[in-house]
């Protein structure tokens, strides 16, 4: 389910890159090599093109290097600082835009959500998912993609969204249950 | 409050068009263009270093104006005529102005001997 965490040393050695790169700034071309990939598919899947999530990303890294020295270890990955950013890049975009927000789901992750909303599934049944999820609030939303389809963990989550860990885990079984709710209503209604 | 679209792809990007993008000297650089005067305008955002660079331009100002003042006012201050007697014990004013040529000036007798 989680995506592969970070060991405490390991966590300890992102750290002291971290600690290089506010020294020297050309340092941050290894946090840059580790995040890149993540980084870019996270906003990939909320934009859609790819010219514009590598403008976004570039955004993202940009602003994390002029903003290093404000960093601060939290016991997490730098990668969960970088998300934070990166949300707020992706909002700040589609406020610009003005237009209706998308998210590109992978045909597996859509089925992984699904496992954990209703046990037995077929086709009809994920496409009723799809549709409840479309009907979820910005935040919720934000939520169940950190969650389910980035794997991150509740601790990761929170710091991310500025929420505490329990709030985090609550607010994401509230919003199952929402789905739940959701595509109970459009199945009757079907 | 936003509307969503969730598209259904069968795929994400690969490795190698994530690469296109990703680019490190390229970024390096951008960041070095924007902090390049960033301590310059560091220094007029932040309104204490601002107060302080204009404390440190008002005194440097006031010392250098002190300066010229004293100056101005040594030059401008008047030399008292001197009075000479040449070897006939005749009286002659010579100009404050005129002192420092006093060395090289020739003050003829007015009465024949």
């Amino acid at each position: 389910m989680q995506r592969k965490q970070l060991t405490q040393a390991q966590l300890l050695q992102e750290h002291a890159w971290v600690k290089e790169a506010q020294a020297k700034p050309a340092r941050f071309g290894r946090l840059y090599e580790k995040y890149y990939k993540q980084i870019f598919l996270f906003v990939y899947k909320r934009v859609g093109e790819e010219e514009i999530a590598g403008d976004l990303t570039a955004q993202v890294f940009l602003k994390a290097m002029l903003n290093l020295q404000k960093y601060t270890f939290q016991g997490v990955p730098f990668g969960s600082w970088l998300y934070r950013i990166a949300l707020n890049e992706i909002n700040q975009h589609f406020r610009k835009l003005k237009g209706d927000r998308m998210m590109s789901i992978e045909s597996v992750q859509i089925t992984e959500i699904a496992e954990e909303v209703i046990p037995d599934q077929t086709e009809k049944s994920i496409h009723h998912m799809i549709i409840a999820l479309e009907q979820l609030k910005e935040p919720e939303l934000a939520l169940i993609e950190l969650r389910f389809f980035e794997k991150l963990p509740y601790k990761e989550i929170a710091v991310i969204l500025g929420i505490t860990e329990n709030n985090a885990k609550v607010r994401v079984y509230r919003i199952l249950a929402k789905l739940r709710d959701y595509m109970k209503e459009s199945t009757s209604s079907a | 409050m936003p509307k969503y679209k969730i598209h259904i792809v069968e795929s994400l990007p690969d490795d190698q068009s994530i690469q296109r993008h990703q680019n490190f000297p390229v970024l390096f650089k951008r960041y070095k263009s924007i902090t390049r005067f960033q301590f310059w305008r560091n220094l007029y955002r932040n309104p204490r270093s601002f107060a302080t660079v204009v404390l440190i331009c008002s005194i440097v100002y006031l010392v250098f104006q002190a300066d010229m003042e004293e100056r101005s006012g040594e030059e401008n201050k008047e030399v008292p005529a001197q009075v000479e007697r040449n070897e006939h014990e005749e009286t002659v004013v010579i100009d404050s102005s005129l002192n420092a040529k006093k060395d090289t000036l020739f003050i003829p007798p007015t009465r024949d001997l």
